[in-house]
């Protein structure tokens, strides 16, 4: 065998296998590209489920607490401008995460200080109409703190993956690009201050 | 000065801190001893013995049934202390390490009761939410758990709520009892029940024809033609002798072999390998451990204070 012959040989071998490992890092980033999709549309559709419980909420408690007008619109704002504001998961920008971010955290305050002055009125209380709404809503932000981190967690393995060699190179020769998770909400990460 | 005020905080420090060693261990997900992995039978873990045994049993068998008859997977955690006292991040962090409930329903359910703390919480996987929405939990837990909670009574207040539960569950006709088909049983651990098998007949295979290859013409096996059992001297068992003959040139061989301890043979392999008590195979029948499907959970459920 001459020495061209074996040289075109190793080349071959050479292309071979970066051909193959281009594929298969394409084809792992296809896949986590795809988890982080899913999950973002699961986050979406837990924060749609806490807006389509909010009406029955309101109305619950105005049947209660007719003087608490203003605490009920500032829920009823929070939600609209909440609802208006969805992101498809390949434009989430770290901006539009912040308004998200921004909008959802808003509407969680409201829903707190609702739930805050319905403690005045036993009645509501004991309304079972009431408390079934109120572990409704218990359970979604349950799941939107769970579809959140499990975001972060397929998005922070994405992220790990278009950075890493050798897949970078195919992130950046097929426009991988990286994806924004949820920072903590502001003040989360200070400790609760007690007031006496 | 400074010496003796640096020994007084010290001193302070210890008194506030003895209580606490004192204390019941504050269960985590790591360090709570998951029984179900054991035993498949049982399903109450209760490490600092606050159920009584009548009740941990009675509440075992039903939920075994539920097991078997809806596919529904259950752990119930009843302890003294979670470490941060939220049985709702506990629950969770169970569900993270051990995956309850099959992967192909989702379908686990967790119910932990924390009574130092005095918090309680149930959580249903993904499959289940249906089964039990958040508020049925809620009804639940304010009719059936809370009142009996309050009155200090954590076996009827557990055991009345599983019952609860378990007719929820059975009301719904579209959860069905897990197949046990092949695809159930994890792929790494079917690989290895595949090697050792293929390996375990390899070795007979080639352990046959080596011993059996006639020594004269090597060109046929000897066939076994008489077996005996019998007793010699210096060996304090019993030994088979068998007789083999080559079949092409009548060359004739007898061998003696030491009896095997166990009569069942190669029947009994299976059960021994697989079985063991402590490994976290799949559940092949009522006394071997379980295993958790990898079921998911997404914070669905309900959950409170007393």
């Amino acid at each position: 065998m001459s020495k061209g012959t074996i040289s075109l040989i190793v080349i071959g071998v050479v292309v071979l296998l970066l051909v193959g490992g281009a594929l298969t890092s394409y084809n792992g980033l296809v896949q986590k590209d795809e988890a982080a999709a899913t999950a973002w549309s699961n986050v979406q559709s837990q924060y749609q489920r806490r807006a389509d419980l909010i009406p029955n909420l309101v109305n619950t408690v105005k049947g209660y607490a007719k003087h608490e007008s203003t605490t009920l619109e500032s829920v009823v704002a929070a939600r609209a401008k909440a609802t208006q504001l969805t992101v498809n998961a390949d434009e989430l920008t770290p901006e539009k995460m912040k308004q998200l971010q921004a909008a959802q955290g808003e509407l969680s305050q409201a829903l707190g200080r609702l739930l805050m002055i319905t403690e005045n009125y036993p009645e509501l209380k004991a309304n079972e109409n009431f408390r079934d709404l109120q572990a409704q809503l218990e359970g979604t932000e349950n799941r939107i703190n769970e579809s959140r981190r499990q975001y972060n967690e397929v998005v922070k393995a994405y992220n790990i993956g278009i950075r890493s060699f050798p897949a970078n190179i195919v992130a950046g020769l097929f426009g991988f690009e990286k994806r924004t998770p949820f920072e903590a909400e502001a003040g989360a990460e200070k400790a609760p201050s007690v007031e006496f | 000065m400074r010496n003796l005020n640096s020994l007084a905080v010290f001193l302070l420090l210890c008194c506030l801190l003895c209580p606490l060693s004192l204390n019941a261990e504050k269960w985590t997900a790591e360090n709570l001893p998951m029984v179900y992995l054991q035993d498949a039978r049982r399903h109450v873990c209760n490490p600092d013995g606050v159920l009584d045994e009548a009740t941990v049993s009675s509440t075992d068998s039903l939920l075994t049934a539920l097991e078997k008859d809806k596919g529904v997977q259950t752990v119930v955690v009843v302890v003294k202390q979670i470490e941060g006292g939220d049985p709702y991040e506990f629950g969770m962090a169970l569900t993270r390490k051990y995956g309850v409930g099959s992967a192909k329903q989702n379908s686990g359910l967790i119910v932990v009761l924390a009574t130092e703390d005095r918090a309680y919480q149930i959580l249903t996987g993904t499959g289940l939410e249906g089964t039990l929405p958040d508020a049925i939990c809620s009804r639940i837990e304010r009719r059936v758990m809370v009142p009996r909670l309050k009155r200090g009574e954590w076996g009827p207040a557990i055991s009345e709520t599983m019952k609860a539960i378990d007719g929820y569950v059975r009301g719904d006709e579209s959860l069905t009892a897990e197949a046990d088909d092949e695809e159930d049983v994890p792929l790494a651990l079917a690989i290895c029940i595949a090697m050792i098998f293929l390996g375990f007949w390899g070795f007979i295979f080639v352990a046959l024809s080596a011993q059996q290859k006639c020594p004269k013409c090597k060109q046929a096996h000897l066939r076994v033609v008489k077996r005996q059992r019998v007793k010699i001297a210096n060996r304090s068992g019993w030994c088979i002798c068998e007789t083999l003959r080559c079949p092409r040139c009548g060359h004739e061989k007898v061998v003696y072999k030491e009896e095997e301890n166990n009569n069942f043979g190669g029947a009994a392999m299976g059960p021994v390998v697989l079985g063991g008590r402590r490994s976290s195979g799949s559940s092949f029948g009522g006394s071997f451990g379980g295993s958790f499907g990898g079921g998911m959970f997404g914070g669905g459920g309900a959950g409170g204070r007393f």
